[in-house]
């Protein structure tokens, strides 16, 4: 096994992935920014490596400190967790320059995947069905109104090395078209680097549908099942459920066999998500592969009893894959409410909700703890799992009854607002759904 | 005496519990009060009279001196830090003195310590002039970004 | 309420956190063994260790940052502050020539120590043998985008690129065999000096190769400098600043004497930009700033200009429509004057295509009222050279509101005669209120500036057409108007001084400018009667601002026909017509 792992990230999957190492007898250095000296992974790990000033561009992004910290450290793998630099095909190079091991797929694979534009048009040649959309970039306006034209209003423009719901735009109509495509290209240079855009055809009423790939280095690879991720506001998740009250054993086989197609058309390693959009007819579309560990990783390991983190690190080291398609099965309902913090500030008291079978938090909090500005606003993970999905929303909503985060304000509200909404109920909710109650003032956000 | 000077006085008398505050310097004598606390008006300067501060009168009379507030003066502290996680030198090579010792004067540019990372040598230069009054880390040691490595007094 | 220190989180944690990885792993290895994954076999054994490879990261120069190697690529840039590293002669050459066409000449030429150095025998050896290079130049022939030309790369690894008897040979070799063949050349040049290590036979390099530049040059030949960093000394006072087109990356250390020299004598800081290629460029000594990566393509595309010496073709026919109009006079310096009127560079940008623009005098300053460099009309290749007024303030400032000053006259004087080496036709677009009326003009000698112009131009051996496009302002304007045909637009004007000028010396009173402009006569059509001008460019009401592409196209067809005419004169019958268009002028 490795001596020891680097975790470059912070917050709730930095101590995901330490607590993950600690039980697997590794040893763990943390990095952090000035703003997160008193952060809880940099507490929990035995080692602890300041990489740069707050902003994440000096620190969590400083490929150069953070390379250095594993040298000077002598751990022998990195483990990105999602954002920063876990998709960032350079630092996955410098690795490999370095004999250090990067925890997740090669720097080609995520290259491969990174450019959505190209992504697209790979998965189209590999026979997987893609959402109607241009053949690769759009490079003019005139391109996009022809593109419009032949595939019919709405469209969406979207950024080639954007991803993760930023630097998307819906236009529903020519002119919109018009207005927006300059300000798509100039946002996307200033977010990305990349002014490419390409265009999708928007799905009405679709359900945001992803598949748990994990491969390992001997070609092994298989699918843990679907999430639902419909529950979205402005293309950023807010709620995910395991499995997808849409499917069937039928679909899920299906589905999941496009899924692990997707991933041997990359020659992907390590754990990865598969996004597609499925219409109202059932139809599934690739959307776009996801090259890392996903924040709503924790309802798949629910509902399938295996420690996706942990799995990441043995096929790193160079083992197969623990378990084989046949052994996964699926048990019960699992459900995540992600709890964000709409101010900034001290949390002066913290109550979590334990206790009980199936409730789980996943977090960097503690009382005591100030929330810096400078990241993104996620506290905490609460998880809920039980046999049926009744069950699950009950353990829910006890769970999200008792946790009590003081001094800052939280989403905990609009998590309750969602879960007793008719829509959420019923299992009925697509991508638009959640604006939609909110626009209608179901939902207070 | 300036107009943002006076200003500066009345905002702070604002936020204080005292009522009311006069000073003698340069020979200008500077009153000035709360509402209700009394004034004792004097005769006008030749220079002009701030405008906007109603309560205060700027004379040539000598008055009471109340003290002054006395801002913290730093002890000019500057601290030189790690921009880059590595391995701190001391002196060019092995064989060489040290770059800089405690007590020694550098100018701005001089070099204070190589810093090593990934087989790449960064010299730090000092910033500013000054005199070296501590140096936080040892030879060879590990550093991390943001770690202080020099306080010079400037 | 507010629990302990955060500090103290680590109490909770109790010494059990900081396990010795080793024992716990014990049973969990055990676990891993019953699933057939041993956990024992360790992944990194003897050199399978984590450790950065030589090289992985490297330094620019310029800004100090840190590189990643990989993201230089091969033209070794910074990503960062987009400084050029230094890189050897057959990096060069690899980027600028076309696949595996450079032909090596005198590879083995080596010096026999004309002054018996101690060590620099022994130097030269060990230098050959530890680079790719056995001196500090390559010379060989090569084709850049198709086109044949001499190429010799200096190489600033050897010696510091210093030049000495090889050196000064192999260059000097190198035009020769470029006359012989009737081949242009280009030559890279990165030194450090002469080398002292051959005394004064170094200094005499310096001549050597000068005079085989002159031989070239007079052969009528291209010779095209590209100055990279360093280029100083002994290089850059001989065959460096020669070139009839002077080229430079940016950022290039560019100068003749050493900085630290200049400081210790005047006793004085010196600013950081000093003898940088923009320094250079400001101060009028380099054509054009090009970046690695756009150098191939510029050669390539300057190469090719010069490639086709502008022939006779068969005559064109042209409808001339252009008919002068019969407008208010100051109305028409009104809408010669608009701020919307296109400038210059717009016209330029329409009718020339692969425009290259060259810049400075050779002496003292870029102009920026003068704007100059080559082109196609067509597949004709042209020398344009215009006054340039700015579109906005910003831009009106950089180009001193049209006006020039000598230094922008003796820019178009040198781009001229270069247009006369290469047999290339001139076309002027001229939009000017006049020459700059200034004390640095003065000094700097405006009346004698205009008057070179005059005098070279009545000798030019190359078609010459001019065309004003908005003011043409007296001397100012004539200084680029002593052409085979002088034509303007239907809404210019050409006068000897402005209305308001003309109002104010003849009745003191500059606000009888509407009065003066209705006496002058310097309407198009005015001016036509008065023979001044050939022909009137079309322009719809108000002004070309309002449909540029109407009065455009037609001046692009225009001057084609113009050029293809004249083109079929001799050299004779050029200068004979010329001198006569100038000579009638006179009422008596």
């Amino acid at each position: 096994m490795f001596n020891k792992i680097l975790i470059a990230n912070r917050g709730e999957i930095a101590v995901r992935i330490i607590r993950a190492c600690k039980e697997l007898g590794i040893a763990t250095v943390a990095i952090f920014s000035e703003a997160d000296r008193d952060a809880l992974h940099v507490q929990m790990a035995d080692e602890a490596v300041c990489v740069g000033a707050s902003p994440s561009k000096d620190s969590y992004l400083n490929m150069h400190n953070i390379l250095s910290a594993v040298l000077l450290t002598k751990a022998d793998a990195v483990h990105p967790g999602f954002g920063f630099l876990s998709e960032n095909d350079t630092f996955v190079a410098m690795c490999e320059d370095c004999n250090i091991k990067f925890i997740g797929p090669s720097a080609d694979a995520i290259s491969a995947m990174g450019n959505k534009a190209n992504a697209r048009t790979l998965m189209k040649s590999a026979g997987v069905p893609t959402i109607p959309g241009s053949d690769g970039t759009v490079d003019c306006v005139e391109e996009a109104v022809e593109f419009a034209n032949s595939y019919g209003y709405p469209v969406l423009l979207k950024a080639s090395a954007g991803g993760g719901g930023k630097g998307i735009r819906l236009c529903e109509n020519e002119n919109e078209l018009r207005e927006s495509y300059a300000a798509a290209k100039t946002e996307a240079r200033l977010a990305f680097s990349n002014d490419a855009i390409y265009m999708e055809k928007v799905i009405r009423n679709a359900r945001h549908i992803e598949v748990q790939i994990i491969a390992d280095e001997h070609g092994n690879i298989i699918h843990l099942g679907e999430r639902e991720c419909s529950m979205q506001l402005r293309n950023q998740k807010v709620l995910e459920e395991a499995p997808s009250i849409g499917m069937n054993p039928e679909l899920r086989a299906q589905l999941g066999e496009i899924a692990i197609l997707a991933a041997r058309a990359c020659d992907y390693k390590n754990a990865g998500t598969v996004e597609f959009l499925m219409d109202e007819d059932k139809r599934f579309y690739f959307m776009e592969m996801n090259t890392r560990i996903q924040v709503e990783h924790p309802i798949t390991e629910m509902i399938t009893g295996f420690d996706i983190v942990k799995e990441q690190i043995s096929i790193a080291r160079g083992n197969r894959l623990s378990i084989r398609q046949e052994d996964v099965q699926l048990n019960g309902h699992s459900i995540e409410c992600r709890i964000n913090a709409t101010t900034a500030g001290l949390i002066d008291y913290l109550f979590l909700p334990a206790g009980g079978l199936g409730i789980r938090v996943d977090s960097g909090i503690y009382a005591g703890y100030t929330v810096p500005t400078f990241y993104d606003s996620m506290l905490a993970k609460v998880i809920s799992h039980g046999e049926s999905r009744e069950e699950a929303i009950a353990k829910m909503n006890r769970a999200l009854g008792e946790l009590v985060i003081s001094g800052i304000k939280t989403n905990i509200d609009f998590q309750l607002q969602i879960l007793e909404s008719e829509n959420f109920l019923q299992g009925e909710y697509y991508t638009t759904t959640l604006a939609q109650m909110i626009e209608s003032q179901e939902i207070k956000p | 005496m300036k107009y943002e000077e006076v200003r500066e006085l009345t905002e702070w008398l604002e936020k204080s519990s005292f009522t009311e505050y006069s000073l003698s310097i340069d020979g200008v004598h500077l009153s000035i009060g709360k509402q209700g606390a009394p004034i004792a008006p004097h005769s006008q300067l030749e220079h002009q009279q701030p405008k906007v501060l109603p309560s205060v009168a700027v004379s040539r009379a000598a008055e009471e001196i109340a003290p002054l507030p006395i801002p913290e003066v730093d002890t000019q502290a500057h601290i030189i830090s790690s921009p880059i996680v590595g391995t701190y030198y001391d002196s060019p090579n092995p064989e060489s003195p040290a770059f800089v010792k405690v007590g020694q004067r550098v100018s701005k540019g001089d070099t204070l310590c190589i810093l090593e990372a990934m087989k790449l040598m960064s010299p730090v230069l000092a910033d500013v002039d000054g005199v070296v009054a501590e140096i936080f880390v040892s030879n060879e040691a590990m550093v991390e970004a943001c770690m202080p490595l020099f306080r010079l007094e400037v | 309420m507010i629990l302990p220190e955060t500090k103290q989180l680590r109490t909770l944690f109790p010494g059990s956190a900081r396990h010795n990885s080793k024992s716990n792993s014990d049973s969990h290895s055990d676990a891993l063994m019953d699933q057939g994954i041993d956990s024992n076999e360790t992944l990194f054994s003897q050199g399978n260790e984590p450790s950065v490879p030589d090289g992985m990261w490297v330094k620019c120069g310029k800004c100090q940052g840190t590189i990643y190697s990989r993201q230089l690529c091969s033209y070794k840039v910074c990503p960062d502050c987009k400084g050029h590293f230094r890189i050897s002669a057959w990096e060069t050459i690899r980027l600028v020539t076309d696949k595996d066409s450079f032909n090596e000449w005198d590879e083995n030429l080596t010096s026999s120590d004309p002054i018996d150095f101690p060590g620099y025998a022994q130097k030269v050896a060990a230098l050959a043998d530890a680079l790719d290079v056995n001196e500090a130049v390559v010379t060989g022939r090569c084709l850049i985008h198709g086109v044949d030309t001499v190429l010799c790369v200096m190489d600033s690894n050897f010696i510091m690129g210093s030049m000495g008897s090889v050196v000064g040979e192999k260059i000097t070799r190198a035009f020769e065999k470029a006359i012989e063949n009737c081949l242009p050349i280009t030559i890279f040049t990165a030194s450090g000096g002469a080398r002292m290590q051959e005394g004064i036979i170094s200094l005499m390099q310096m001549a050597k190769v000068s005079a085989a530049v002159k031989r070239h040059s007079d052969a009528g030949l291209l010779y095209i400098t590209v100055l990279t960093d360093p280029t100083t000394g002994g290089v850059t006072a001989s065959y460096a600043m020669l070139g009839d087109i002077v080229l430079a990356e940016p950022g290039a250390l560019i100068g003749f004497a050493g900085r630290r020299v200049i400081e210790q004598t005047i006793k004085k800081r010196l600013p950081d930009n000093f003898q940088s290629a923009e320094f250079a460029q400001e101060n009028g000594f380099i054509d054009k700033i090009v970046s690695r990566d756009n150098m191939k393509g510029t050669l390539g595309n300057i190469l090719k200009l010069h490639c086709r010496k502008p022939v006779a073709c068969e005559g064109t026919t042209f409808q001339y429509f252009g008919e002068p109009c019969d407008t208010e006079p100051s109305e028409v310096v009104e809408i010669s004057r608009k701020a919307t009127r296109p400038t210059s560079r717009d016209v330029i940008a329409h009718i020339v295509t692969d425009f290259v623009e060259f810049h400075g005098d050779r002496n003292f300053r870029d102009d920026g009222a003068i704007v100059g460099g080559v082109g196609y009309l067509g597949d004709m290749p042209i020398t344009v050279i215009a006054t340039q007024k700015g579109s906005n303030l910003q831009e009106n400032v950089a180009t001193n509101f049209g006006q020039p000053h000598p230094e922008g006259y003796r820019k178009a004087l040198r781009l001229m005669m270069q247009a006369e080496k290469f047999g290339r036709p001139i076309l002027t677009l001229i939009n000017t209120s006049g020459a700059y009326p200034a004390a640095s003009a003065e000094e700097r000698g405006q009346g004698e500036a205009i008057a070179q112009n005059l005098f070279n131009m009545a000798g030019l051996k190359v078609p010459v057409l001019s065309v004003i496009v908005g003011e043409g302002g007296s001397g100012g304007a004539l200084a680029l108007a002593l052409a085979d045909k002088v034509f303007m637009f239907n809404y210019s004007i050409y006068s000897i001084l402005s209305p308001e000028g003309f109002a104010s010396i003849l009745w003191r009173d500059s606000e009888r400018a509407k009065e003066a402009a209705s006496v002058m006569k310097l309407r198009p059509k005015d001016l036509l009667e008065m023979q001044v001008i050939e022909g009137v460019i079309p322009e719809v009401d108000g002004g070309f601002d309002n449909d540029p592409s109407y009065s455009l196209d037609y001046l692009k067809q225009l001057l084609v026909h113009e050029f293809a005419e004249l083109l079929q004169k001799t050299e004779q019958e050029l200068l004979d017509g010329r001198y006569d268009r100038f000579r009638k002028f006179g009422a008596y």
